[in-house]
């Protein structure tokens, strides 16, 4: 038996399959909210079961099982699980993370994340939430992996890595980095965007 | 033209250096076969695609090159000549053109290729960079076109890399900015 990594307590562990339940009950009601404006209000019912088989909310699923399964000590059928979530929906999302109940991915492709995340998380496609230095297991949560509070939105392309606290409320917006501790109800803004050149003075 | 010696003796190294970081871990123990791990997969998937390719097997490293886009998410052309010791954290949204030195280290979303309109040959290929020994390449850094990376190099997260870099040069992103929400 190894010692257990010294890492943060995650703050949302699911070891009843009532909890699975509850946590995946706020993320379809927080993915209807967000796709409640596509749909027309005629929609058959079987358009709004549909819902339920979109690739966010699958992917959303598959993590809350593999979860489970991590913090039952099933870390094997964990780890399979997160393989087929990879597979299917090219997202890879590691077993030990624990995120509170309303995560919300609108689009899963490219996304990382190796941390722990508090509730109402939003992470857009390609964000990247990841440890500071090379972790070859990545079942576990460590000390270097970044914590996020309630109500974050990580954006496209953004990276956030290391042992950061990212506070309630923030939003990393489309492109930033992030490496070291964010304040609440702030928006980090990427600045390394130069301005537009015409072709021609490139050449 | 790497033999099937050099195949495996880079193997090794690979998987050498992979049980090293390892081993620095607080719980360091694999659980089941290292090749199960993705890090260690699709360099091992390259490496073999790689050896396909320098012997005229172009038919087989193209279906190892796709397994390895499939099963890892990491694009990594078998064309690609890397020494060995690579490792690569997460492998998903790596893409790799080019020729690369000994220890390398990649995480997500990083890449090395062509992307500039020039198409010089320095040694990796038409338009592709050529990258030294001991680089590590952040969360989404991208080394573009015909360029040259020198030896203990560190690219921090989204840097875009598109002129040459010299040896021991640590690149940092530009800092966002801190915004205060309405």
């Amino acid at each position: 038996m190894t010692a257990a990594p010294p890492g943060p307590p995650p703050p949302h562990p699911l070891y009843d399959l009532a909890a699975v339940r509850r946590m995946l009950r706020a993320d379809i009601a927080q993915y209807s909210k967000y796709a409640a404006g596509f749909q027309s209000p005629s929609a058959r019912w079987t358009r709004k079961l549909s819902v339920l088989l979109t690739p966010p909310l699958l992917c959303c699923a598959l993590y809350r099982l593999s979860h489970w399964l991590f913090c039952t000590g099933r870390r094997r059928r964990a780890a399979i699980v997160a393989r087929i979530n990879f597979l299917l929906h090219k997202c890879s999302i590691s077993p030990g993370s624990s995120i509170g109940p309303g995560l919300y991915i609108p689009h899963t492709v490219g996304l990382v994340f190796h941390g722990h995340g508090g509730e109402r998380l939003t992470l857009y496609h390609r964000a990247i939430v990841c440890a500071g230095s090379v972790h070859v297991q990545k079942d576990e949560v460590y000390d270097d992996c970044p914590v996020l509070g309630d109500d974050v939105t990580i954006g496209v392309n953004a990276v956030v890595s290391g042992g950061v606290r990212v506070g309630a409320r923030s939003y990393v917006a489309a492109a930033a980095t992030l490496r070291e501790d964010l304040a609440p109800d702030l928006i980090l803004v990427d600045t390394s965007a130069k301005r537009s050149v015409p072709r021609e003075a490139r050449a | 033209m790497v033999t099937w010696t050099e195949t495996r003796q880079r193997l090794k190294e690979d998987r050498a250096r992979l049980l090293e970081l390892l081993a620095r871990q607080p719980n360091g123990k694999h659980a089941g076969p290292l090749i199960l791990n993705p890090s260690y997969l699709c360099v091992f998937l390259q490496r073999l695609a790689h050896y396909c390719f320098c012997h005229d097997h172009r038919l087989l490293a193209r279906f190892l090159w796709h397994l390895n886009l499939l099963l890892t998410g990491a694009d990594m052309t078998p064309n690609t000549d890397i020494g060995g010791g690579m490792v690569v954290d997460y492998p998903l949204g790596v893409g790799i053109v080019g020729k690369i030195g000994r220890n390398c280290t990649l995480h997500a979303n990083a890449g090395i290729g062509g992307g500039s309109s020039a198409q010089d040959d320095i040694g990796g290929g038409p338009g592709v960079p050529v990258v030294g020994d001991d680089v590590e390449l952040e969360s989404g850094a991208l080394v573009m076109g015909p360029i040259r990376v020198g030896n203990r190099v560190r690219i921090g997260p989204r840097c875009l890399i598109t002129r040459p870099v010299p040896d021991d040069t640590i690149v940092e992103p530009v800092p966002a900015r801190r915004v205060a929400k309405e």
